[in-house]
């Protein structure tokens, strides 16, 4: 079910009035279908996959929690399992194109006539997502930072809760679990606070990015060699504030519709272009996917151990580790997996290794920044990192590695910045948004401050008027959220 | 109380914003009107007996009844003339004033010569081009009229609500050799696509539904948007408030950055080229079937500086005329665009929030649609004797 929909809307409203009507566990069983029934509103039969990953977690997880401490072979051999099978099914159902596409490619460099068929499968919805999530409370039972759930509604509650299922945030067991358990009573809070979360992804969404899209496609959709290098860097920054609207606007929605239910899930974005280094960058940008990526990659392949469980912090983490080129193998390593866990395509690995870059770079460069203020510091930092960040975007958005070079190739040539190709409303519209963005981040951090000469119940319910007007007008499933693909 | 206050004010923004949308938004505005401007009208030419001969959408009901009329003529071999909003509107229009068009019509029906139209606010290239292949299979074309905009030169991609017959019956130009040809193709299958998620049925509201391509919420939401539709004014509205939305945002930015009608508008290099590519392209293929072809640099308003960058706007014409010259058996080119003084041009509504009124670079009165069938009518006629 998408949540820029009529549909939706009703949806979530009868599931809330039940779900503070109903008693005990048939609450959380009518969550658990409400939650099948949203998914199965895409495609009914990929349920059977998302409940075989999830039932092999499950009772892998058990199993390792009766298994004692010593026996770490059995540990070892039940967290394969989980291993395999998550994995498997990602790479069956998200890469077997890419990677019979890509061998078949190699065996013909090679000389090698046989060719592997190449089969079209579908990508079930929020697979990339789901998966992680059960990988996560398997490791975590390995690691013994959570009890196995013995309680098969409750687990399999934490699998499907509709709110995060297709796009995140990428939950952890032991934030959730326990709200599922400590059934809340009722409060007014999460009532007004859900609402307003819900309000603010709608907007978000349907206003904001679904009208930006047709720019950004007729952009993208381009000859490469036709544009200027003005053009490239309004695409990058116009995707970049798609991207953002888009998938932040699915987060609000996702904390605002459990949050109507009484439950905290966490927050996947902070101002990410406000960001003064990469470092701070991923530390506001998908937060959960990035602290997943520092829980359960970055650190094992540093060699760190881990020894707690938080889906927030992101993936900012300068290690302290002494063996350096261990540590700068594991840092590429991880951004090329975290790339191509967005894709199967090359672009994305390419994204990948370009953030894995600047973070390098930025950590060598740290000596020198740190002469400077805090305060110069803060600006400089914002000056280089935002068209950084934004550039980034093109190889995520770019339809190939050729367009991406041919784009970025732009940049670096004088002459490319003495003309413009697009429409005048396309440079226009990209300078507002980041004009917009940063009214709004200084507005945001100072409204407590700021006493208004009009009371501030007028102008908050002047605000609600304008964003249920727009969200009312505008609403309207005439595209996806962007991150439903990954 | 905190939470409550909150609750409060999100119900006092859903409230307002309602009735807002019910009582202020309830006007259905047409925006193809609304962009002609008050003193200018749409006026699609007719025949002696009121039958049409001018259409301004390719739909199965426009476009039947125009080729029925034409059998009923007696199918003769036609002379198609493409056009904008200059081809169908008629500056502060008076009772028995009609288009070029139909002047033409009236005075070729003596040399028993048949004559139509098909024209699109704002019409690209590309879009005469596909409108060309798709009637060359369904009428006897012996000769095309095209006037290059070089204002429609900045314009890009298919209308689908001008193409709506070609969309539903997935018309697609014969062979794709060309990238132009993969490109117009492309956009009208995607244009299928979104007018047709699952059930292969065109409807008006499909569109909005893009995202739900043969899923269980398809139905759903077409139904619950069904409901909404019939029992609550403020959810039908919504297309209204819509283009409100927008046609004020063009204002706000026509006012903030100072444009007006008369402000030089740059070209853009990819549309350009694409709409020239459809240029040569049409010229090409009607060389090959051996219909004629007329260019003309249509009517611009001299009385005041023009809208153009001079320099473009010359190398266009000349380039215009290469085009012509490169073929003369089968081409020809005319330079229109003083023919018309400026006392026949009028105004049009404003493009900004401040001033009233902008002068009208596109849409001229009835004398200036005599004076353009006039030079039409001789170029003709010459042919003809």
């Amino acid at each position: 079910m998408i949540f820029n929909s009529t549909t939706f809307i009703l949806f979530l409203t009868l599931v809330v009035l039940l779900y503070w009507i109903l008693p005990g566990n048939t609450r959380m069983w009518m969550v658990l279908i409400a939650s099948c029934i949203f998914y199965g509103f895409w495609r009914w039969e990929f349920l059977s996959v998302m409940f075989v990953s999830a039932l092999t977690d499950y009772f892998t997880a058990l199993a390792i929690g009766r298994t004692p401490d010593q026996n770490v072979i059995k540990k070892n051999w039940l967290l394969s399992i989980t291993l395999v099978v998550n994995l498997g099914l990602l790479a069956y159902f998200k890469y077997l194109y890419f990677f019979t596409e890509n061998l078949n490619g190699l065996f013909h460099v090679i000389g090698f006539t046989f060719q592997f068929p190449l089969i079209q499968v579908i990508l079930p919805f929020g697979i990339s997502f789901y998966t992680f999530e059960t990988i996560s409370y398997t490791v975590d039972v390995y690691r013994g930072l959570v009890k196995p759930e013995k309680n098969f509604l409750n687990y399999a509650l934490f699998v499907t809760f509709f709110p995060k299922l297709v796009a995140g945030p990428i939950q952890r067991a032991a934030e959730l679990l326990p709200q599922l358990k400590d059934r809340p009573l009722f409060r007014l809070e999460f009532l007004s606070e859900g609402l307003k979360r819900i309000l603010y992804g709608l907007f978000l969404k349907v206003v904001m990015a679904d009208n930006i899209s047709p720019l950004v496609d007729e952009g993208f959709a381009s000859n490469p060699s036709s544009l200027s290098a003005v053009d490239v860097w309004t695409l990058a920054f116009l995707f970049g504030f798609q991207i953002y609207f888009d998938f932040s606007a699915y987060s609000h929605i996702a904390v605002g519709s459990a949050k109507l239910m009484g439950i905290s899930i966490p927050e996947n974005f902070n101002y990410p272009y406000i960001a003064s280094s990469f470092k701070d960058f991923w530390k506001r940008w998908h937060i959960s996917l990035s602290s997943w990526i520092r829980d359960y990659l970055y650190l094992p392949l540093s060699g760190v151990k881990v020894s707690k469980t938080t889906g927030t912090g992101g993936i900012g983490e300068s290690l302290d580790s002494s063996n350096r080129i261990a540590k700068n193998k594991s840092l590429f390593l991880t951004w090329a997996i975290m790339g191509l866990w967005h894709g199967a395509n090359w672009t994305f690995v390419f994204w990948g290794l370009y953030h894995a870059t600047l973070i390098f770079l930025e950590r060598k460069l740290k000596p020198i920044r740190n002469r400077f203020s805090f305060l110069n510091r803060a600006l400089a930092g914002w000056i280089f990192t935002i068209p950084l960040a934004m550039l980034s975007w093109i190889p995520f958005r770019a339809k190939n590695l050729a367009d991406t070079f041919a784009m970025l190739g732009k940049l670096v040539n004088p002459t490319q910045y003495r003309f413009y190709t697009m429409r005048e409303n396309t440079y226009l519209i990209a300078a507002l948004m980041l004009f917009l963005f940063l009214i709004t981040y200084f507005v945001d951090q100072t409204d407590k401050k700021f006493s208004y000469p009009i009371p501030r119940f007028v102008l908050n319910c002047v605000k609600f008027t304008i964003i249920v007007l727009f969200v009312f007008t505008f609403l309207r499933p005439i595209s996806q959220f962007i991150y439903f693909q990954f | 109380m905190k939470p409550f206050f909150l609750l409060f004010e999100i119900l006092v923004g859903i409230a307002l914003s309602f009735l807002l949308t019910t009582v202020f938004f309830s006007n259905k505005i047409n925006f193809e009107d609304q962009a002609l401007g008050t003193e200018t009208v749409t006026w699609p030419a007719v025949d002696s007996v009121g039958n049409p001969i001018h259409i301004l959408h390719l739909d199965p009901t426009e476009t039947d009844r125009l080729i029925k009329y034409w059998h009923d003529r007696g199918s003769k071999e036609v002379i198609l003339i493409f056009g904008n909003s200059q081809t169908h509107s008629i500056n502060q229009r008076k009772d028995g004033e009609v288009v070029f068009v139909e002047l033409l019509h009236n005075r070729l029906k003596k040399l028993n010569m048949e004559i139509l139209s098909v024209s699109f606010p704002n019409a690209s290239l590309q879009e005469f081009f596909l409108a060309y292949n798709y009637l060359k299979q369904r009428l006897k074309i012996g000769k095309v009229i095209v006037p290059v905009f070089f204002d429609d030169m900045r314009e890009d991609g298919l209308r689908d609500v001008y193409f709506p017959e070609l969309i539903s019956e997935r018309y697609q130009i014969a062979s794709d050799s060309t990238e132009l040809k993969k490109k117009i193709n492309g956009e009208l299958q995607s244009h299928f696509n979104k007018a047709n998620p699952a059930s292969g049925q065109a409807n008006s509201t499909k569109p909005d539904l893009a995202a739900l391509k043969a899923t269980f919420q398809e139905r759903s939401e077409s139904l619950l948007n069904q409901f909404l539709n019939e029992h609550f004014a403020a959810w039908q509205n919504r297309a209204n408030v819509r283009g409100y939305f927008f046609v004020w945002l063009y204002q706000l930015r026509n006012t903030v950055f100072g444009i007006n009608a008369s402000t030089i508008r740059k070209m853009i290099p990819n549309r350009y080229q694409w709409n020239w590519q459809a240029l040569l392209e049409m010229t090409e293929d009607c060389s090959e079937n051996k219909i004629d072809v007329l260019l003309y640099v249509p009517p611009l308003r001299f009385d005041l500086p023009i809208p153009y960058d001079i320099k473009m706007y010359n190398d266009f014409k000349i380039k215009l005329a290469e085009c012509a010259n490169a073929n003369p058996r089968h081409l020809q080119f005319k330079n229109y665009e003083s023919i018309i003084p400026g006392n026949l041009w009028g105004y049009k509504g404003s493009t900004n929030l401040i001033s009233k009124r902008e002068a009208d670079y596109m849409h001229f009165k009835y004398k200036g649609h005599q004076i353009l069938a006039d030079s039409l009518f001789n170029v003709l006629n010459k042919q003809v004797k």
